[in-house]
């Protein structure tokens, strides 16, 4: 059995399982797949019961988190600051409601890099078009910031 | 699958009872928990293992989710509006880390209620510190809207004789 097997069928080519350890936040929620290939970088995950709200659609909050992560990831990757780097404001627009079985992907466009901040755009879509629009404002640490290490990706 | 976390574990202030929000995403993201008197109704949770980022924080992807559970149901409380309102606009400033242990609460603001829109705004506070700062906008769905039987899921309203101000 190779790597890529271990992934579900439903997932779309060049995504990798992002293998968080532990009980936290990103592995109660997940899973959650990033794709970085060919200067794409995008994260992914597919809809299920579990990321919805009571009226039987995607959680506005699942779509936050996931916004959230792509704004990290995305100005980490795209403008190689290898920091953690904490939110410090967000916005969110929800464009579109997500059902169950949709697969939904987040897009980072950087605009600036400061010496302390980032700023980014994001954009998470389905198949049907844009879902969730938001901007992000990230804080670059003055010194290493705070100690972590990245996730292995499986597949 | 969906993780179930026990209410109990969050040991929640005196007069906080648990949030009754079925199996969502609410169920692995809470637990969380309510308190109403006659005139306020305030929504809390603790910060445990399962809310903290790859530092040991609290996820930036969790605030937000309490930030917009609170405003969400803190606005439709307050409004007296008991259907689903779904969030068309959330604007977030953290203000601060969340640490594993602290206590959040959310007392929303009610700025305006629209025929078809509500507007509201909440600062959460981490063990009574500034945590994080919320605005949203909610829609008042014109039809079709999914209702909520506020006096069953929380029945400290009706015990305490819970009087909407907006309303």
């Amino acid at each position: 059995m190779n790597e890529a097997s271990a992934l579900p069928a439903d997932i779309p080519p060049g995504f990798r399982l992002i293998a968080w350890e532990g009980v936290t936040f990103n592995s109660t929620n997940g899973p959650f797949y990033l794709k970085h290939e060919d200067g794409d970088v995008a994260l992914g995950f597919r809809v299920e019961q579990r990321h919805c709200n009571p009226a039987g659609i995607l959680h506005g909050g699942m779509m936050m988190t996931l916004a959230d992560m792509t704004s990290g990831f995305g100005t980490s990757i795209k403008a190689g600051i290898d920091k953690f780097m904490p939110t410090v404001n967000m916005t969110f627009d929800f464009v579109a409601s997500g059902r169950i079985g949709d697969w939904v992907e987040g897009r980072c466009e950087v605009l600036k890099v400061t010496r302390s901040l980032a700023f980014a755009s994001v954009m998470l879509t389905t198949q049907a078009g844009p879902l969730l629009r938001a901007s992000a404002v990230l804080k670059i640490p003055s010194g290493e910031g705070l100690r972590w290490k990245r996730a292995p990706l499986i597949g | 699958m969906i993780a179930r976390f026990d209410p109990a574990a969050a040991n929640p202030p005196p007069g906080f009872d648990p949030i009754r929000h079925g199996e969502n995403f609410n169920s692995h993201a809470g637990p969380f928990f309510y308190r109403a008197t006659k005139d306020s109704f305030v929504t809390g949770f603790r910060i445990m293992a399962h809310h903290l980022n790859p530092v040991g924080m609290i996820h930036g992807g969790m605030s937000v989710v309490f930030a917009d559970m609170s405003l969400g149901l803190g606005l439709a409380i307050k409004c007296d509006v008991p259907i689903f309102t779904p969030t068309v606009n959330l604007t977030v400033d953290f203000l601060a880390g969340g640490k594993l242990g602290a206590w959040v609460e959310s007392d929303v603001k009610v700025i305006r209620r629209t025929r078809s829109m509500l507007f509201g705004e909440t600062l959460l506070t981490a063990d009574g510190t500034p945590f994080l700062r919320c605005s949203g906008v909610m829609k008042i769905p014109a039809s079709n809207a999914m209702h909520f039987d506020y006096g069953a899921l929380f029945p400290q309203l009706k015990a305490v004789g819970y009087q909407p101000p907006a309303s």
